[in-house]
C-alpha cells in the first residue's frame, strides 16, 4: 500500500466518513419527500374526509359541505399539498383540522413523551442485554448461557401487547397494586416529572428489546472469539480478559450499534402499541387518533417525525460502524 | 342535527371517532326505584349492581376530587356547547353550562334556569320564565337577553346548533323579550315538543356576546384546563346558584379509549369514575370490589333495511328476517343479561311505548315459509357493520348464525366508524346506533321520508307522515298517545329496523364515591349530574 501513497488521495477519500454522512443525507431527504407524497396520498385514498369526521352523523350534506369550506377540503388535492409543503419549507407544520391549533403545539409534547419512552427502553435495553450477553458469550454452553436461550427466546415469542397486559396484572391490578395501571400524563407536564407512570411502560418496551439485543451481541462476541486474530492472541498466550477486552470486543462492536439502531427503529414502532395500552399520551396514541379523525395535516407531521427519527437513526448508526470497524473504510477509499 | 332528547345524544355520538364505544343510551322511565341500590331495573336477572343515591352512604361530604376515565374521546373533543360531538363532550359540558330544563328522576322535564315554561291554550306559544340571581361565572346575571341570543345562535341558519333540527318549528327571528326574565317562543304552529326537547344537551344557555371557546357558563362547576383528547379540570362554582351545592372541589376528566385501560385505571386507584363499559367487565369489576352502576338504557344498536331496495322492499323479506332474531339470546350473550328485549320499535322508555303489541319472537319455519312466498328460498345479504357501542360485533355475529337457521346467507362486511358514517343513510342493509329518543322526536330523524336527515331505512309513508304532524301539534295527551300508538303499529308491521335489544348502561365507580343515580336519559352518571356526587 506504501506505493501508492503518492497518488493523490480524491476528496471522498480523504473525507470518507464526511462523504458517506453527505451522501446518506442527500437519499434521506429524498425518501422523507416521497415519504410525504405517499402519506398524503393514502390520506385521500381514505374513505370520508375531516368534514366527515368532525360531523360523524351530523353530517349532513349542506353541513359537510360548509365545514369542507372552512376546512378548505374543497381545493384540488395538488393545491392542498403545495399548500402544506410551502409551509413546512417555511417551518409551519401548519394546523389542525379537528380542532383548530398548530400541530407543533399539539404534537411537540406527545414528541417529547415519545422520546422519553424511548430513550429510557432503549437505554435499559442495552444495560441488561449487553452484559447479559458478555457473560453468555463468555461461557459458551455452559448452564447460564443455555437457561439464557430459553429465556429470551420465550420472552420474543410473547407478544408486546401480552407482556403489557402480563405486567399490568402482575403489578397493578390483579396480583400487586403497586403501580399504576395506566400511563396518562397529566396536561401541562412531560413524562419525566411523573417516573413512577414510565415504570410498566418503560419496562414493557425494555423486556421486548432485551432478547434481541442480547443475542446480536452474543453472537457477534462468539463471531470474534473464534476468529483467527483472537485465536492468535490467545496462541500468543495473552490472558483471557485482555483477549476478550482489547481484541474481541472492538470487533463485536459494529454488530452491536446495528442491533441498537434497529431496536431504536423498532421502539419507535412499538410505542404505537404500549401508548395505546397504557393510554400514554406520545405520538404513537396521536397518530391512531389523527389517522380516525382524517386530520391530514397531523398525520404528515407524525409520520414525517417518524420517518425522520428512522432515517438519522440509520445514518448514525452506518456512521458509527465505520468508525468502529476501520478495516471497512480502508476497503472503501482503497483505489478501484 | 339531531335533535331531541337522548338524542342529542343518540345520532351525535354515532360521529366518528366516538360512536365506537360509547354507550350513552337513554331511558326515560327507567326504573321503578328510589333508593339506593337500584338500576337493574330490567333484567330478572341482575345480580346487583349497586349504587348508593344521596343519601346512601351516609352523610354527603365537602371536597375531594372526581376522576373520571372518559371513553370515546379524541381530538375532535370540544366543549362547545351548542355543538357537542362526542361522549367526553356531553360529560364536561352540563358542568359548565345548563339548559333552561333538565330530566327529573322520572324523566319527566322540570326546569332548570327557567321557573316556568308554559304554551298557550293550542301550544304555538310557549313563555319561559327564568330564575332570578342566577349569574353567569363571570359575574353577569343571566336575563331573557341570553336566552334569546343563544337560540338565535343555536337556530341560525349559517352555523346551525346541533339542537336547530328539533327545534325548527320555533320562530326565532321572533322571540319576544316580555321582561327582564321573561321570554315568549312563538312557533310556525302548535308545536307540543317544545318542552320535552329543551332537556336535550343541545340548548345549553350562554350569555350574549359568548363565543366559541369562552366557557362562561351559569354550571356548579368552573373550566380550569382543557386539552382535546386528553383531560379537562373543573373547580367548584363558589357562586353556584343552588347554595351547598356542589359537593365536590374538583372534577378532572381524562380521555381513556380502551375500555381495559378505564378498568384497570378504577382498579388501581388511579381514577374514581368509569363510564361505556361493556358487559365482560362487570365480573372483573365486581371481584375487585368496586362499585357498578348498571341502568336500563333505550339505546339501541339495530340492524336496518332499506325499505326502497330489493330483496327489503318486500314487506315478507323483512318480517322473514325479523322472525329470524332470537332476542333473549342476543341479551343474553351480548349484554350479560342486562338491558330490555326489543320489539322492532323504538323509544322503549317513550311512555306510549306500546308495550301490548305481541312480542315477536325466533320462527325459523314462518320465516322459511315467508322467503319461499317472496321467490328467496335461498337469499345471501350484506351486512355492512361498524363499531356503534359496546356488543356491536357479537351481536352481528348472533344474527348472522341466526338467520342462516331460515337459509339466509349473511356475509358481515366490516367497516371502520368513519368509513360508515361516510356513507350513512346508503348502505342497504348495516347496523347503527341510536341513543334513547322519545318517540316522536325519533321518529323526526329517522322514519319520515326525505324530511328526516337520518331516514337509514328509506321508510316513506304517507299516512304515517300525516299522524305524526297530528301528534306534534296537539297538547292532548290521550289524543297523542292514540296517535303514537297508531304509528308503531305500521313500525312494527312493516318498518326497516330490526330492534333485537335495547342495551344497559354500566358504569363503574369506587367504593368511596356516593351520589350517583340511574342513568336514565341514557348518559352515564346520573345523567351527568354531578353537583350532589360526593367523595369519603
Amino acid at each position: 500500500m506504501a506505493t501508492e501513497v503518492q497518488r493523490k488521495p480524491s476528496w471522498r477519500q480523504r473525507h470518507d466518513l464526511l462523504a458517506v454522512f453527505a451522501s446518506r443525507l442527500g437519499y434521506g431527504l429524498i425518501t422523507l419527500f416521497i415519504v410525504t407524497i405517499i402519506v398524503f396520498w393514502a390520506t385521500q385514498a381514505l374513505p370520508g374526509n375531516a368534514a366527515s369526521a368532525i360531523l360523524g352523523t351530523h353530517a349532513t350534506p349542506a353541513l359537510v359541505k360548509e365545514t369542507e369550506n372552512q376546512l378548505h377540503l374543497n381545493r384540488s388535492v395538488f393545491s392542498q399539498y403545495w399548500a402544506w409543503l410551502s409551509g413546512i419549507l417555511q417551518g409551519n407544520f401548519g394546523h389542525s383540522l379537528t380542532n383548530g391549533s398548530s400541530v407543533w403545539a399539539l404534537i411537540k409534547p406527545r414528541l417529547i413523551n415519545s422520546a422519553i419512552l424511548v430513550v429510557l427502553a432503549a437505554f435499559f435495553g442495552s444495560i441488561i442485554g449487553i452484559p447479559l450477553a458478555i457473560y453468555a458469550a463468555l461461557h459458551k454452553d455452559k448452564l447460564f448461557d443455555r437457561v439464557m436461550a430459553v429465556i429470551t427466546l420465550s420472552i420474543s415469542a410473547i407478544p408486546d401487547f401480552v407482556v403489557a397486559v402480563l405486567l399490568v396484572t402482575i403489578f397493578a391490578t390483579v396480583v400487586w397494586k403497586v403501580l399504576p395501571a395506566v400511563s396518562v400524563v397529566p396536561v401541562g407536564v412531560y413524562a419525566w416529572s411523573t417516573p413512577r407512570l414510565l415504570v410498566l411502560p418503560v419496562a414493557t418496551l425494555s423486556l421486548v428489546i432485551v432478547p434481541y439485543i442480547y443475542r446480536m451481541t452474543r453472537a457477534a462476541l462468539i463471531d470474534a472469539f473464534e476468529s483467527e486474530y483472537v485465536e492468535l492472541a490467545r496462541l500468543k498466550g495473552l490472558r483471557p480478559l485482555r483477549v476478550s477486552v482489547v481484541h474481541a470486543l472492538p470487533n463485536a462492536l459494529a454488530p452491536v450499534i446495528q442491533v441498537s439502531g434497529l431496536n431504536f427503529i423498532y421502539l419507535a414502532g412499538g410505542i404505537v402499541l404500549v401508548e395505546y395500552i397504557f393510554n400514554f399520551p406520545g405520538i404513537g396514541q396521536g397518530l391512531v387518533n389523527a389517522v380516525s379523525d382524517r386530520d391530514v395535516p397531523t398525520i404528515q407531521f407524525i409520520v414525517l417525525s417518524l420517518a425522520t427519527f428512522y432515517i438519522v437513526i440509520n445514518i448514525l448508526a452506518d456512521v458509527a460502524v465505520l468508525v468502529v470497524t476501520p478495516r471497512r473504510r480502508y476497503a472503501r477509499s482503497a483505489p478501484a | 342535527m339531531r335533535d331531541d332528547h337522548g338524542t342529542a345524544s343518540a345520532r351525535s355520538i354515532k360521529a366518528g371517532v366516538g360512536r365506537r364505544d360509547f354507550l350513552r343510551i337513554g331511558a326515560y322511565g327507567t326504573v321503578a326505584a328510589g333508593g339506593a341500590g337500584l338500576l337493574a331495573a330490567c333484567g330478572s336477572s341482575s345480580p346487583a349492581s349497586t349504587v348508593s343515591n344521596s343519601g346512601g352512604g351516609g352523610k354527603p361530604k365537602k371536597g375531594g376530587t372526581l376522576q373520571f376515565a372518559l371513553g370515546s374521546g379524541g381530538s375532535a373533543d370540544a366543549i362547545n356547547p351548542l355543538q357537542p360531538g362526542l361522549p367526553p363532550d356531553y360529560a364536561r359540558i352540563p358542568q359548565i353550562f345548563e339548559p333552561l330544563a333538565i330530566w327529573d328522576a322520572n324523566l319527566q322535564p322540570v326546569p332548570l334556569l327557567a321557573e316556568s315554561i308554559e304554551p298557550n291554550t293550542d301550544g304555538s306559544v310557549w313563555t319561559v320564565r327564568l330564575r332570578k340571581g342566577i349569574t353567569f361565572h363571570n359575574g353577569k346575571p343571566l336575563t331573557a337577553d341570553d336566552v334569546i341570543y343563544t337560540f338565535q345562535q343555536i337556530m341560525n341558519p349559517k352555523d346551525p346548533g346541533y339542537g336547530a333540527l328539533a327545534m325548527q318549528m320555533v320562530d326565532y327571528m321572533n322571540l319576544k323579550k316580555v321582561d327582564t326574565y321573561t321570554v315568549q317562543f312563538p312557533c310556525h304552529g302548535p308545536f307540543s315538543m317544545f318542552l320535552k326537547t329543551l332537556p336535550v344537551y343541545e340548548y345549553f344557555i350562554v350569555p350574549v356576546g359568548w363565543k366559541v371557546g369562552q366557557y362562561i357558563g351559569t354550571g356548579p362547576f368552573v373550566l380550569d384546563s382543557f386539552v382535546a383528547g386528553q383531560a379537562s379540570t373543573m373547580s367548584r362554582n363558589a357562586n353556584y346558584w343552588q347554595s351547598g351545592l356542589p359537593y365536590v372541589d374538583k372534577v378532572v376528566m381524562t380521555d381513556y379509549t380502551e375500555e381495559s385501560s378505564r378498568v384497570n385505571a378504577l382498579i388501581s386507584g388511579q381514577v374514581n369514575c368509569i363510564d361505556q363499559l361493556s358487559a365482560p367487565s362487570i365480573a372483573q369489576l365486581k371481584s375487585s370490589g368496586m362499585q357498578l352502576n348498571i341502568s336500563d338504557g333505550g339505546g339501541f344498536c339495530p340492524f336496518t333495511m332499506r325499505v326502497d331496495l330489493a330483496p327489503f322492499n318486500n314487506p315478507d323479506v323483512r318480517e322473514a328476517l325479523k322472525l329470524c332474531v332470537d332476542r333473549p339470546a342476543i341479551r343474553t350473550a351480548v349484554y350479560g343479561g342486562y338491558g330490555a328485549i326489543g320489539n322492532d320499535i323504538f323509544a322503549y322508555w317513550d311512555p306510549d311505548y306500546d308495550h301490548a303489541l305481541p312480542q315477536r319472537t325466533q320462527d325459523i319455519s314462518k320465516a322459511e315459509y315467508l322467503l319461499k312466498k317472496a321467490g328467496h328460498e335461498s337469499l345471501t345479504l350484506s351486512l355492512v357493520v361498524a363499531a356503534q357501542a359496546q356488543g356491536w360485533l357479537s351481536e352481528a355475529e348472533l344474527f348472522q348464525q341466526q338467520a342462516a337457521q331460515a337459509g339466509v346467507k349473511i356475509n358481515l362486511n366490516q367497516v371502520t366508524t368513519t368509513t360508515f358514517n361516510n356513507s350513512y343513510t346508503h348502505w342497504p342493509f348495516a347496523n347503527s346506533f341510536w341513543y334513547s329518543n322519545p318517540y316522536l322526536n325519533e321518529v323526526a330523524l329517522a322514519t319520515l321520508g326525505s324530511t328526516s336527515p337520518f331516514n337509514e331505512t328509506h321508510f316513506n309513508d304517507s299516512h304515517y307522515q300525516s299522524l305524526y304532524n297530528q301528534a306534534v301539534a296537539t297538547l292532548d295527551e290521550s289524543k297523542q298517545r292514540e296517535l303514537i300508538r297508531e304509528m308503531q303499529a305500521i313500525d312494527y308491521a312493516s318498518s326497516g329496523y330490526i330492534i333485537p335489544a335495547f342495551l344497559p348502561v354500566i358504569d363503574g365507580l369506587s367504593p368511596k364515591v356516593h351520589g350517583d343515580g340511574p342513568s336514565k336519559s341514557g348518559t352515564s352518571f346520573n345523567n351527568w349530574d354531578l353537583r350532589r356526587f360526593w367523595v369519603e
